[in-house]
């Protein structure tokens, strides 16, 4: 597991202010939202606001293509490594 | 009303224990009172006192001077510092603990103003709230209490009970009803379901209960008959399940009244078993509006018109049955959610005995749960650990619950939460859910020199909240605090914070530190010495002096 998929894990559990959960608990390519987690839509608008703050993302306001990079956690890291401006 | 009281044929008002207050004692006792508040120079107080007696004499000289009477269901600092009135009675911070030293004399100026009484609401459906009562209000209650029930009850009954006077049910049916219809109430609350077996074998009584003591009288083990009998008893301020009143019942050897209503409404109606259906108390008018809700009108209400209650209801030749609380709908992030629906269904999981949930609106909108497991439950989450469980309930609901409407957050517990009214108010769910103030102690040793704690620092932690945004700091009061209390509990000290010194600190605690905490205690000077540090080296240190009690 790379260094920043657990970073990103640690930074879902805090920002959602998640309990009873540790990184080691999510499982990286399982789906963040829905299914999986379970995380809801205020959740996403947290998570974003998290990530851009954290690594000075700025997210499209194209849902569409919002949601696949937030499908799991492989994909955020991956959406991460190669837009993050810090 | 209280001018007219102690009616002449009223001649034993109260017993403590064993020993009768006379009218007289009564009279004496107001008067001193009565004087003692006119030098307080106020026109509003807080009422607490534990001892029925005390209270009443303390309610009604107050209300001879036209003081309006505050009387509120605890003492939490909370309260305190929410009604910064004069506090009277015999409570910690009290201005006025008796009427000993009352100045002396017998001419009393003018009341000051109306008299009146403001009550709280229990809070089940949401924050506490005060309801302002005049005593046309509350003489027009205990008038229908003796239409409604007096018949049955000798003028020479004792009238005994579990519930506190400083909710408005123990207030009319053990204070203000007696002292009105010239009955004898007891100073005493009976604290426990056991404590109806040391009720001696007299007759002539009356049990002021509540739901939650009567429903465990029959789940005492084994003790026997009870020897007490009663002409009635009665149970308000919650619903009494059917079952748990009919073994009241034959323990008790009475049947068992229970009176429908609320703070704000006052009594409502009343049935003597529970197959009936509900009897409106004497001068109660009842209604459905048009959602099916009952409403009321009756001269308890400080208003003539009608008043919506939240209870379901339906009404048959004027008598009522209830038929639930209205659906209780919250906006979570803008979308109406139903935590009664969630109840329903979590209730209906086989993991599940009981559920409540709430809202909770910190950093954002949210439902929480708080669950007694069944035996299946406890199984579960001993076998799957908790956050399992968290989600296998949660997907329980996601067919029916809308995805921003399930609850994020779970607490299993033994039992309900309840206060002393038997009722289990959204404050003290949320408080299960609340930050955690204390760090949690990864390692705990303990040698001659002292005690040294290692403390995991969790993100979580209340001192964080805001303190700051951009770069959270564990704040100095905090770790002196943690200091003093882990101080406390393990060395023992009893003297009051006297002081600091040597206080340095060189480096910040952030969010998910792991810190030593090393204390050490010498007893010969009071001091206490602290000092944090962590493998970044030495964080704060200090020593705080204790003095008051020290040898």
């Amino acid at each position: 597991m790379s260094d920043l998929a657990v970073e990103i894990k640690a930074l879902i559990i805090e920002s959602l202010n998640l309990e009873d959960l540790t990184p080691a608990d999510i499982d990286t390519d399982a789906p963040l939202f829905v299914d999986g987690l379970g995380l809801d839509s205020i959740d996403a608008l947290e998570l974003g606001v998290a990530l851009q703050k954290r690594y000075g993302l700025s997210l499209s306001a194209e849902s569409e293509e919002t949601r696949k990079h937030f499908g799991s956690v492989a994909s955020l890291a991956a959406f991460v490594a190669a837009n993050r401006s810090k | 009303m209280p001018d007219s009281w102690p009616s002449p044929d009223h001649p034993v008002i109260a017993w403590r224990g064993d020993t009768p207050i006379s009218r007289d004692t009564l009279r004496a006792d107001v008067n001193a009172a009565t004087h003692a508040l006119a030098a307080l120079d106020a026109t509003n107080v807080a009422l607490f006192d534990t001892d029925t007696y005390r209270f009443a004499v303390w309610l009604l000289a107050a209300w001879r001077n036209g003081l309006t009477v505050t009387v509120p269901g605890d003492t939490l600092p909370a309260t305190h510092a929410a009604l910064t009135l004069p506090w009277i009675g015999e409570t910690p911070g009290s201005v006025l603990h008796d009427w000993a030293h009352a100045p002396a004399g017998d001419a009393l100026g003018q009341p000051c103003g109306t008299p009146s009484l403001r009550v709280f609401t229990s809070g089940s459906t949401g924050a506490p709230s005060s309801i302002a009562k005049t005593l046309d209000q509350l003489r027009n209650e205990t008038d229908a209490l003796e239409a409604a029930f007096g018949a049955a009850i000798p003028q020479d009954a004792r009238i005994v009970a579990t519930v506190p006077h400083q909710h408005l049910y123990g207030l009319l049916f053990r204070v203000l009803w007696p002292l009105a219809a010239g009955r004898a109430f007891d100073c005493d609350t009976l604290a426990y379901p056991e404590s109806v077996w040391s009720l001696p074998a007299r007759r002539a009584q009356v049990l002021v209960a509540s739901p939650a003591i009567l429903k465990r009288i029959p789940t005492v083990p084994d003790r026997g008959a009870i020897a007490a009998r009663f002409d009635a008893v009665f149970s308000s301020g919650g619903p009494l399940p059917p079952d748990a009143n009919l073994a009241a019942r034959a323990l008790l050897g009475s049947r068992i009244t229970e009176v429908y209503g609320s703070s704000e409404t006052g009594g409502i109606a009343h049935r003597h078993d529970p197959q009936d259906a509900w009897t409106p108390q004497p001068g109660v008018e009842i209604a459905l509006d048009d959602d099916g809700l009952l409403q009321v009108r009756s001269p308890f209400l400080a208003t003539d018109g009608w008043l919506a209650t939240n209870d379901r209801a339906a009404i048959n030749d004027g008598r009522l049955t209830l038929l639930g609380r209205a659906d209780r709908i919250v906006k979570v992030e803008e979308k109406r959610v139903s935590l009664s629906r969630i109840e329903q269904l979590l209730a209906g999981c086989n993991e599940v005995d009981t559920a409540r949930t709430l809202l909770l609106s910190r950093q954002r909108d949210e439902v929480a749960a708080v669950v007694v497991l069944s035996a299946a439950g406890c199984a579960a989450l001993a076998r799957d650990g908790k956050a399992s469980l968290d989600r296998r309930l949660r997907d329980a609901l996601a067919g029916d619950i809308e995805r921003v409407g399930l609850p994020r957050r779970w607490r299993y517990v033994a039992a309900l939460p309840q206060n002393d009214m038997g009722k289990t108010p959204e404050s003290l769910l949320a408080a299960l859910f609340a930050p955690p103030t204390e760090p949690e102690i990864v390692t705990e040793t303990r040698d001659e020199h002292g005690l040294t704690l290692t403390l995991s620092i969790s993100p979580h932690l209340a001192h964080f909240d805001g303190h700051f945004d951009q770069t959270p700091v564990l704040p100095g009061v905090a770790q002196i605090d943690w200091a003093v209390r882990h101080g406390r509990a393990r060395f023992g000290i009893t003297g009051e914070f006297a002081g600091m010194r040597q206080l340095k600190f060189q480096r910040i605690i952030q969010p998910g530190m792991t810190v030593t905490l090393a204390l050490t205690w010498a007893a010969d000077k009071q001091q206490l010495g602290f000092a944090y540090t962590s493998d970044a080296g030495a964080h704060s240190s200090g020593k705080i002096v204790f003095g008051g009690d020290a040898a």
